[in-house]
């Protein structure tokens, strides 16, 4: 790969496509650790053997799209693909992790539009203008907010809720 | 006198948190991650600058590394690539200027042939970890600078 002055993900298109089809594999181990899939039984999903299912997650490099959207529906998962600005048009920094977008996404309550984007900000706008007012209420999307002050620890259980990913990392 | 020094990785991802550099040293044949890495296939070089920068940006997946909770290999920390294991220990080498920026200096590389971590590895990076020269190797590449950035403080 030589001397590098910015990420190595630079250095090719595939090096770069290498390094979000190991993201993409990351995710799906860890999808499968955590649901108990084993790359038996997603072969078996897949119709084709384990040794087929290790050889495509082992090199990544060569996935494509159709075999991102195969493998992600198999185990009972979706793809999107995000094109966003990250303030560094020279890739000094590599990408950001899917990971990242995902913790932020469940953060966010999961929203599946943009109506539902827009409860969330709101949820956020609520909370974050409590907080200035040294006041804290506990949101609540579907009536509205809760005119009762609720105590600080509640609060940050709310703001802080926590994906398992999240726990996790806070466990190691 | 047996001279040590740590070099950052090259193109992996910038960070304020944490680090990856290998110890390297002429006259020592077994502190070989450097020299090991360079051996790597293409595509493995790549799958494992991956595994490395998603460690330095905080993540967390203990197929790909992990440390050990236990003493005496409570700094020992191992990066995982198929059968390849390239073990080191973490520092924290800018007390002063950011005390909670973390470095995971690579020492040695092995070969998994078994289910438990061969304890010879693990014990060769805990031997070098509180070495003089290397530290001060490390603090040499990861030098504290004062914020103004004018002079260094002294390591």
């Amino acid at each position: 790969m030589g001397k590098l002055d910015r990420h190595w993900t630079e250095s090719s298109l595939d090096a770069y496509l290498h390094c979000i089809a190991t993201d993409w594999v990351m995710q799906v181990e860890k999808a499968m650790e955590k649901d108990g899939v084993q790359r038996s039984k997603l072969a078996k999903r897949l119709g084709v053997t384990s040794g087929r299912v290790s050889q495509v997650l082992n090199d990544p490099g060569n996935l494509t799209l159709k075999k991102i959207i195969e493998y992600a529906r198999a185990i009972h998962k979706k793809v999107s693909i995000v094109c966003y600005d990250d303030g560094d048009p020279e890739n000094r920094n590599g990408p950001v992790n899917s990971e990242i977008f995902q913790i932020c996404w469940e953060r966010a309550g999961r929203p599946t539009d943009f109506f539902g984007l827009r409860e969330s900000q709101a949820v956020a706008a609520n909370i974050d203008f409590a907080i200035r007012e040294g006041q804290f209420y506990r949101w609540e999307p579907t009536s509205g907010a809760n005119v009762s002050a609720h105590s600080h620890d509640e609060i940050m259980n709310v703001l802080g809720a926590a994906t398992s990913t999240e726990k996790e990392m806070r466990i190691n | 006198m047996t001279q040590y020094a740590v070099t950052q990785i090259a193109g992996l991802k910038s960070s304020a948190n944490r680090a990856i550099a290998f110890l390297t040293c002429d006259s020592e044949a077994d502190i070989d991650a450097n020299a090991e890495f360079k051996k790597l296939t293409s595509k493995d070089e790549m799958t494992i600058r991956s595994r490395f920068d998603h460690w330095i940006d905080g993540g967390v997946y203990k197929q790909y590394f992990h440390g050990w909770d236990n003493e005496p290999n409570r700094s020992c920390f191992v990066f995982k690539l198929k059968e390849n294991r390239f073990y080191g220990f973490l520092c924290h080498p800018k007390p002063k200027e950011n005390p909670s920026f973390l470095v995971c200096v690579l020492v040695c590389h092995g070969i998994k042939t078994r289910y438990d971590t061969d304890p010879k590895k693990l014990t060769r990076c805990n031997q070098v970890r509180v070495m003089p020269a290397v530290i001060k190797a490390t603090g040499l590449t990861f030098p504290e600078r004062k914020k103004e950035g004018q002079n260094s403080w002294v390591n």
